[in-house]
């Protein structure tokens, strides 16, 4: 890829107890300080330098806005007795990934990384993480069953949770220009990149005012996506509620002269490795045509209408309305970036693989072919395996077996999770081995600061006392100092990371920090 | 060459197993449209059927979670 890229997963939490009764804010703190770390850790996030209500739009609004309907239970008793810290419970890891309990949900957020290779192995590294802290916190509560992690975007309840990508993108791109291909784009990727729901969790969901169970509103079928019955709007900076499809927060973790960081909060949370690598990959390819000027001109009509259009389409075939009048399906806007992101051919074999598979599955879908794909889009496997299991009749999607085998694809335990089966049985094609995986778990991605924030743990633990993305701030002899991380990748990130392995005690590196820290 | 580990899936065919693990649709309900194709491997389908149920039977309902982001 021409960019750094991290993505950031929300894990669902499915509890032995009802939902009444558990304090969600208390399992996942829990869960994420149960988790069995390799290596040099850091518990702690230093949180001055973020401003998630900094708008891309040059404003900065007075608060974010909160789902009215979200769940609240009554159960917060042992949340309440926690501290702040011990409540998000954030940790940096050995690979210099971050996790933490954010919004009632354990999530894992991989630091960013140059390669897909690398982005996929973190990715699922972060499952590992996160299936071994469930495994801890069972064992430590004596009920196996206490709580089951699933990497998916929904409880099948009206409420959804997220799975975010991060592409650091130029700040001298118009920001219209951005939003402009970015929407199009957005709506319709979903097509080979949507991990599929048997359920229908329209916006008239939120009508209902049920705060504590099931809303009104779900309908048996299946679609998809699983976010797209949640997004409401087409730009804005809110994410819990009025979801944009284009999100504005304008929080670089970077030089923000230079950078924006582009906040994708529209995606599903991939169990393929090959969704995750296409999805990410097509979507650089497309950032990298912004940045030049060209990408395609689309304008839909009604994105947020099309966004649920597309996701209902199995067939791939319903005309979405256009500005000017005309119709396009889903895969002709897809083809319109595909045709010029072609001029990119040849830069690498990774752009390759994604031209070469983005374009493979376009001709799958247009040729009403969906079900080849099951192999590698976690929406076709999963409507195979309703499609196997039903014995080819037709499924009753309202029947509650149809959602346990949704959920059971989503399963983090290998030993349950249906996509582990399909994995196992050699039906999913992968991106990575098991080994990348397991390296990834202690490994920071390669030529990122990532590397650097990994190296200082290792080296300098016991000296470090405050950590973000774009910073690391160190304790020696009774003062602070602080190496700033304002470059992701390039010179002088390769400069920070000589100049940190050099260094064999803190005092070296208090010395060369204070003469310009590499940068 | 490829970029990646180059375990490719080997091809598979996955359809028409025997027995229904859900319920059979009232009349008016929705159907997948796209059911895959080709001729399975009995022996091997059947093994993932049994267990693609036995998953189901031990899976819970999900249950209300909070929203997130």
């Amino acid at each position: 890829m021409n960019r750094p890229v991290g993505i950031e997963t929300e894990y669902g939490m499915i509890c032995a107890n009802s939902a009444q009764a558990v304090d969600f804010a208390y399992e996942a703190a829990m869960l994420v300080r149960s988790a069995p770390l390799a290596g040099q850790n850091f518990r702690g996030w230093d949180y001055a330098a973020e401003d998630p209500r900094l708008d891309l739009r040059g404003t900065r609004v007075a608060r974010l806005d909160q789902d009215p309907h979200d769940l609240r239970t009554e159960n917060t008793a042992k949340s309440q007795r926690l501290s702040r810290q011990e409540l998000l419970a954030d940790t940096v890891l050995a690979n210099g990934a971050r996790f933490y309990n954010d919004h009632n949900h354990p999530e894992y957020c991989t630091d960013a990384c140059l390669s897909l290779r690398d982005l996929v192995a973190h990715d699922k590294a972060g499952e590992r993480v996160v299936w071994r802290a469930q495994q801890a916190r069972n064992a430590a509560t004596g009920q196996p069953d206490r709580v089951r992690l699933v990497k998916n975007n929904t409880d099948y309840h009206g409420r959804s949770y997220g799975c975010h990508e991060n592409y650091l993108v130029s700040r001298a791109v118009p920001l219209d220009d951005l939003i402009g291909a970015c929407i199009p784009f957005f709506v319709t990727r979903q097509i080979y990149a949507g991990a599929g729901k048997a359920a229908h969790e329209s916006q008239s969901a939120y009508e209902a005012h049920s705060t504590h169970e099931t809303r009104n509103g779900r309908q048996g079928g299946f679609q998809i996506s699983q976010r797209a019955d949640f997004f409401e709007t087409e730009v804005g900076i809110n994410t819990t509620t009025q979801r944009p499809i284009f999100n504005t927060r304008d929080e670089p973790h970077a030089n923000a002269q230079k950078y924006r960081r582009l906040h994708v909060i529209i995606g599903d949370a991939n169990c393929s490795e090959f969704a995750t690598a296409l999805r990410v990959g097509a979507t650089a390819l497309m950032l990298d045509l912004v940045e030049e000027g060209a990408a395609p001109r689309l304008q839909l009509q009604h994105p947020v209408h099309a966004l649920r259009t597309v996701s209902r389409d199995l067939e791939c075939t319903r005309p979405l309305a256009l500005a000017d009048g005309t119709t396009v399906r889903a895969v002709d806007v897809q083809r319109h970036y595909w045709e010029a992101a072609l001029r990119y051919r040849g830069r690498d074999a990774e752009t390759d693989w994604v031209l070469d598979e983005w374009g493979a599955a376009l001709d799958l879908l247009e040729a009403n072919a969906a079900a080849k794909l099951r192999d590698r889009v976690d929406w076709a496997a999963k409507l195979a395996l309703f499609a196997q299991i039903g014995g080819g009749e037709r499924i009753d999607w309202d029947d509650p077996a149809a959602l346990r085998l949704d959920v059971a694809y989503h399963l983090v335990d290998p030993a349950v999770s249906l996509y582990h089966m399909l994995a196992r049985a050699g039906r999913m094609r992968r991106i990575v081995t098991d080994d990348d995986v397991e390296r990834a778990e202690t490994t920071a991605p390669a030529d990122t600061r990532a590397g650097v924030r990994a190296a200082c743990l290792a080296k300098f633990a016991p000296h470090v006392s405050a950590m973000e993305w774009g910073s690391i701030t160190f304790q020696h002899n009774g003062a602070s100092f602080t190496l700033a991380l304002p470059e992701l990748w390039g010179e002088t990130v390769a400069r920070q990371q000589a100049m940190v392995d050099a260094c064999q005690t803190i005092e070296e590196l208090h010395r060369l920090t204070h003469k310009g820290g590499g940068t | 060459m490829t970029w990646y580990a180059g375990n490719e899936a080997r091809t598979e065919p996955a359809a028409g197993a025997a027995g229904r693990g859900l319920r059979p649709a009232r009349a008016g309900t929705e159907a997948p449209t796209k059911t895959p194709t080709e001729a399975p491997e009995k022996t091997e389908t059947d093994d993932l059927d049994e267990e693609i149920r036995r998953i189901i039977r031990e899976v819970p309902d999900p249950t209300p979670q909070p929203g997130g982001e």
